[in-house]
């Protein structure tokens, strides 16, 4: 018999960095969750991305267990592993801090394309492009 | 933006709660920036969308300290929603909010639904403030985990407890000397102590964990045999007839000669934390410091954590 589902949680953690503080510790202590096992679970299994953000969805079931899964990285730390860079611009209207080409783009909407609510390949792109602008990360051709 | 004056003379601490509404096109990259801002996580809500010609709609939740205001951290971010509004006037724009929150200590909220758990043959783990009559063959350990871990309801602190109970079946740990290596709540300390272990070191370098496990000791009366402190694992001094290390991958790689040392020749390493595809490493870690793996055991009800048996040979 499958366990009932109490509901779902979505966060987005630095790996290896998950602790009983916020956000964990408000998302998880409401819903009876053992925020500790989730945070060594959590950790042990993110230990050898160090630096990178990890979008989880926990799934909590009606006995207070809970199982959770981990996603692709998102598009914006593609974007910038892509760039070269470690932070996007605080002003991306103002001051750019990178480039990736348009090829580069494609590439990660297609490994982005089960998350992303797009209709086509081409809205993807669109989506990537976007992202790349918001984050101060010129987009050019070549 | 400041402490409400309500604040019962500070003694609280307030977390600043930022609740920020956008669309999914610009979420990724508004995630991004608060997570880099903040060095901490966000939560996420994807928002139904009444119409489904319109672009779905997410509500990211970030916290603040007190700390992060006084930086100018809630300015940065706003400057940055604003820079994102010009670059992208065709979406609607973003709203935000925010609130507070006081702190507790969310890590024990979930006590109230913590009850009796039965690991292995005989061993009944129950929360301190809980009541539970055994059966005649039961042994009950109590525990009161603070903050610290294990409560016997994770799959690797069930593995080792029925490694540890596997092993004193086979009379290893009566009068054995043992350390229980970053011993969390005492659990595992107290469960070699109960099936008849001489002695037994339990350390940790977390002072929660120090503090939960000397109370645990005391619960099951058996303070005299588990002693509990903060030595870092290379200042033991060893061997152990058994070491007990329910840590992480990363732990065991980066102490993995420290911990091997504690193993007298004959002696064995039981240890957890582990996941399926890290066992291998961790195996040949150990494998370089002299243990020969003896046995890799998964748990029954959540087969990805492992277990690993290593013995010492005879020199």
């Amino acid at each position: 018999m499958a366990k009932k589902v109490a509901g779902y949680i979505k966060l987005q953690i630095p790996a290896g960095q998950a602790s009983p503080s916020p956000p964990v510790g408000p998302a998880l202590g409401q819903q009876g969750v053992n925020i500790m096992e989730f945070v060594k679970a959590f950790n042990a299994k993110t230990a050898d991305q160090a630096g990178m953000i990890i979008p989880v969805v926990i799934t909590v079931y009606a006995d207070r267990s809970f199982s959770f899964i981990m996603k692709t990285p998102p598009a914006s730390l593609l974007l910038k592993k892509a760039a070269g860079i470690e932070k996007g611009s605080g002003v991306p209207n103002r001051e750019k801090v990178g480039t990736v080409t348009r090829a580069q783009c494609a590439e990660i909407a297609k490994t982005k394309m089960p998350d992303l609510t797009a209709a086509d390949l081409d809205a993807a792109v669109r989506t990537i492009e976007g992202t790349a602008r918001s984050m101060g990360i010129e987009v050019v051709n070549q | 933006m400041t402490i409400p004056e309500s604040d019962e003379k500070h003694t609280k601490k307030y977390w600043f709660e930022l609740q920020v509404e956008t669309v999914r096109e610009l979420s990724d990259a508004i995630m991004d920036f608060l997570v880099s801002e903040l060095h901490r996580g966000v939560i996420v809500h994807e928002l139904e969308s009444e119409d489904s010609s319109h672009p779905e709609k997410v509500l990211i939740k970030a916290y603040l300290t007190q700390e992060d205001i006084e930086a100018g951290t809630m300015s940065n971010i706003e400057v940055y929603f604003r820079e994102l509004m010009e670059l992208h006037s065709q979406y609607s724009p973003i709203t935000w909010d925010t609130g507070h929150i006081v702190e507790e200590d969310w890590s024990q909220d979930w006590k109230k639904y913590f009850k009796p758990v039965k690991v292995g043959q005989g061993l009944v783990i129950k929360p301190s403030w809980e009541t539970y009559v055994p059966e005649e063959h039961e042994t009950v350990i109590e525990i009161d985990p603070g903050r610290a871990f294990g409560v016997g309801t994770h799959a690797s602190t069930r593995l080792m407890i029925e490694a540890i109970e596997n092993a004193a079946s086979k009379g290893i740990v009566q009068d054995a000397s043992i350390i229980d290596v970053g011993t969390g709540t005492g659990i595992l300390a107290i469960v070699a102590a109960r099936l008849g272990a001489r002695e037994v070191m339990a350390i940790d370098i977390d002072q929660d964990a120090v503090d939960a496990a000397r109370k645990n000791a005391h619960l099951n009366n058996c303070h005299q045999v588990v002693s509990v402190s903060n030595t870092p694992v290379w200042e033991v001094e060893g061997p152990f007839d058994i070491v007990l290390a329910n840590l992480d991958m990363d732990t065991f790689l980066f102490l993995s000669r420290e911990i091997a040392t504690l193993v007298r020749p004959e002696g064995m390493l039981i240890a957890s934390g582990i996941i399926t595809g890290q066992d291998r490493r961790v195996a040949d870690a150990f494998a370089r410091r002299g243990l020969v793996l003896h046995s890799s055991t998964s748990d029954r009800l959540d087969p990805e954590w492992v277990c690993l048996e290593f013995h010492r040979e005879k020199q």
